[in-house]
């Protein structure tokens, strides 16, 4: 089979490399900007499909179809964001006589649709948040607060990623927050349809991964906590999930089961659940496609997700039982994102002039990274995964913490420093933090000058002394700066004189 | 012996270098400083304990400093030296881009009346959308972007002129 993968960045080279060795050959599709990217290097072909702007090639149905059959690609893989959640994308590659790696259109089309997913988990015995399954008309009644218990969540119907919702805390709030909804959720979407659905407070977010084989077989691969999250963006992720008692883990399991079953779900997809205060579960939305958190599940239980979805599609069966399927250990992930913690976590981009990742027993990084890579403001801000496995959670917590220790990116502000931040924090620890955490969260004190930041001061004057020693700045007779005996001269009185 | 001021955040170190001694805020230390590759790779020895270090000029008297999770900025002026390279401090009333990205809405005219903290621009970057907010109340003087424009970084988006 011949596979093209319409995205870029670390999932592109996550799918790449399944293909790579499942003996498939790839097609790798790239924006002007991504030309040297990753991804456009690692596979077998690459065909550029438009300018920068994702709106204009990795948004861009037409050309990634063309490039499709200009290389004569057999499937096409989505990955995650991008066109993996569109139904006309969905269709036309069916139509084309491709095979979409992913759901069936009709799926993804009904999962696209938050109410009409509601419905369809209400159908299907789930615990759904109660509220009316019709969107918010377009002038707000005023008599709109019947029935609704403040706080209130306003989310985009054609929603997803964490985009197109707001909180109103009272009626006064509900007419503005509604309408920063819509315009986010027309910026986003096309589509600036919002309904309202009753605010889970202190809720754990907790999703189960689900693989199918589009006939009516289902394996359930277990569960996902992601409650650390940042502007409703998850920041890490870990499987199993902490504190679950066992009928509470298969009561969830059997309802994403359930509603897997009743789609004839087919390829991977992720059924999402808030867990509140009182240990309820209230169904939210399903993802019909691969996640990025989909390494936790791969480490805790042996399989490698893409793979599978890659042979489904290729038309083979499901190769294990739901029996089959077991646990082992811990895994959690953190996102290293582009981001600057001196300004906000705001989005930041540069060259990454300086690269190690981490390494030894237990670490995976999935990441387009590469020194000399610059980080553009096109695209989103995820530069890498660290994922860590573990026998329990308390090995698997330090063990992440020891990688995103050893993980150095220079040349762009990360959030790594507050990934450890994070995971060294006790709410974190206790695995009872729920999705507001991050949302107060308390930064460490650094004491003022600690030791560490004051040797980097020492480091950096004398590396800035040595400069101006070399340039001759002071005076001293440096002239003959090639001379390799000047230069181990002057490491030799680095040495021995400072 | 030179004297070195390295600025981190709001810390300040005075670093004292001679042929035979270091010293940060007149602590005497035992530092030596070892190249380990052309690439920025060093090692702070300091008696038996070593810290690897990776530092990179980034720009005049300014480096980038990593080390494990850390990384900062540290800005160095020898004695009393001018420190160039340093961020212009913000015109009054002026609103620019905190980061580069897409305007994808301007919420005001030239000529209306803000209050602080009121939302004037919508950007969007890296899939996120951001309110940016009047600095100051007072009246708009100009408006230097368009829906649709992309920006970088530090650009000046809208003046505002107190009244």
């Amino acid at each position: 089979m011949k596979v093209l993968v319409a995205n870029r960045g670390e999932i592109a080279v996550r799918i790449l490399r399944a293909c790579r060795e499942l003996g498939f050959a790839s097609v790798a599709v790239y924006s002007d900007a991504d030309e040297e990217a990753l991804h456009t290097r690692y596979a077998d072909e690459a065909v550029c499909i438009g300018p920068a702007a994702a709106s204009e090639s990795y948004l861009n149905m037409q050309a990634v179809l063309k490039a499709a059959k200009n290389s004569g690609a057999e499937a096409i893989h989505p990955g995650y964001g991008f066109l993996s959640e569109n139904t006309a994308f969905a269709q036309a590659v069916e139509e084309a006589g491709l095979v979409f790696i992913g759901p069936r259109p009709e799926t993804i089309a009904l999962t696209g649709d938050k109410l009409a997913a509601r419905k369809a988990a209400r159908e299907a015995g789930l615990p759904v948040l109660p509220g009316p399954d019709v969107p918010i008309s377009e002038e707000i009644p005023v008599d709109i607060s019947n029935g609704i218990t403040f706080p209130v969540l306003i989310k985009a119907v054609a929603g997803g990623g964490g985009r197109g919702i707001r909180l109103a805390r009272d009626r006064e709030e509900l007419d503005r927050m509604v309408q920063a909804a819509r315009q986010e959720a027309q910026a986003a979407f096309g589509d600036d349809t919002v309904y309202l659905e009753p605010l889970v407070q202190q809720a754990r977010h907790i999703e189960v991964q689900i693989l199918g084989d589009g006939e009516g077989n289902i394996l359930c691969l277990g569960e996902r906590e992601c409650s650390i999250q940042r502007r409703r963006q998850k920041l890490i992720e870990e499987s199993p999930a902490p504190g679950l008692t066992e009928s509470a883990r298969q009561y969830l399991y059997d309802s994403a089961y359930r509603l897997a079953s009743c789609l004839q779900y087919r390829s991977l997809g992720t059924v999402e659940f808030l867990l509140d205060v009182n240990g309820q579960f209230h169904f939210i939305e399903v993802n019909p496609r691969i996640q990025v958190e989909h390494p936790v599940t791969e480490m805790v239980t042996g399989l490698d997700l893409v793979s599978q979805q890659l042979q489904l599609a290729a038309g083979l069966p499901l190769r294990y039982a739901q029996e089959e399927i077991t646990a082992r250990g811990w895994a959690i992930e953190g996102r290293v994102l582009a981001e600057d913690p001196d300004a906000g976590f705001l989005p930041a981009t540069g060259t990454v002039n300086y690269l190690k990742e981490p390494g030894g027993p237990g670490v995976r990084v999935d990441s387009a990274l590469y020194l000399g890579m610059q980080v553009l403001a096109d695209y989103d801000s995820l530069l890498a995964k660290v994922i860590c496995w573990g026998e329990d959670r308390n090995s698997a917590t330090q063990r992440l913490r020891r990688a995103l220790d050893e993980f150095q990116i220079g040349g762009i502000p990360t959030d790594l420093e507050f990934l450890s931040q994070v995971v060294d924090s006790q709410n974190f620890i206790s695995g009872r933090a729920d999705t507001t955490y991050l949302d107060h969260f308390q930064f460490p004190s650094r004491e003022g000058k600690e030791p560490l930041e004051r040797e980097m001061a020492l480091a950096t004057a004398m590396l800035a002394h040595q400069a101006s020693l070399k340039t001759g700045q002071n005076g001293q007779n440096c002239s003959n700066q090639s001379s390799p005996w000047l230069t181990s001269a002057w490491r030799e009185q680095m040495k021995g004189n400072l | 012996m030179a004297l070195y001021r390295v600025y981190i955040g709001n810390n300040e170190y005075k670093v004292e270098i001679s042929d035979h001694h270091v010293a940060v805020n007149g602590e005497q230390e035992q530092g030596h400083l070892i190249p380990l590759n052309e690439l920025g790779l060093y090692l702070l020895r300091m008696g038996s304990q070593a810290r690897e270090l990776q530092m990179h000029l980034q720009g005049p008297s300014t480096y980038e400093v990593l080390s494990g999770v850390r990384r900062v900025i540290a800005r160095v002026m020898k004695d009393r030296g001018q420190l160039r390279g340093l961020v212009e401090p913000q015109q009054v009333g002026s609103l620019n881009a905190p980061m580069p990205g897409m305007v994808v809405n301007v919420l005001v005219n030239p000529g209306n009346l803000v209050d602080e903290g009121q939302v004037v621009i919508v950007l969007e970057s890296m899939k996120m959308q951001m309110e940016l907010r009047a600095p100051v109340s007072g009246r708009v003087s100009a408006i230097h972007v368009r829906p649709r424009d992309q920006v970088e970084k530090g650009k000046l988006l809208v003046k505002i002129e107190k009244e």
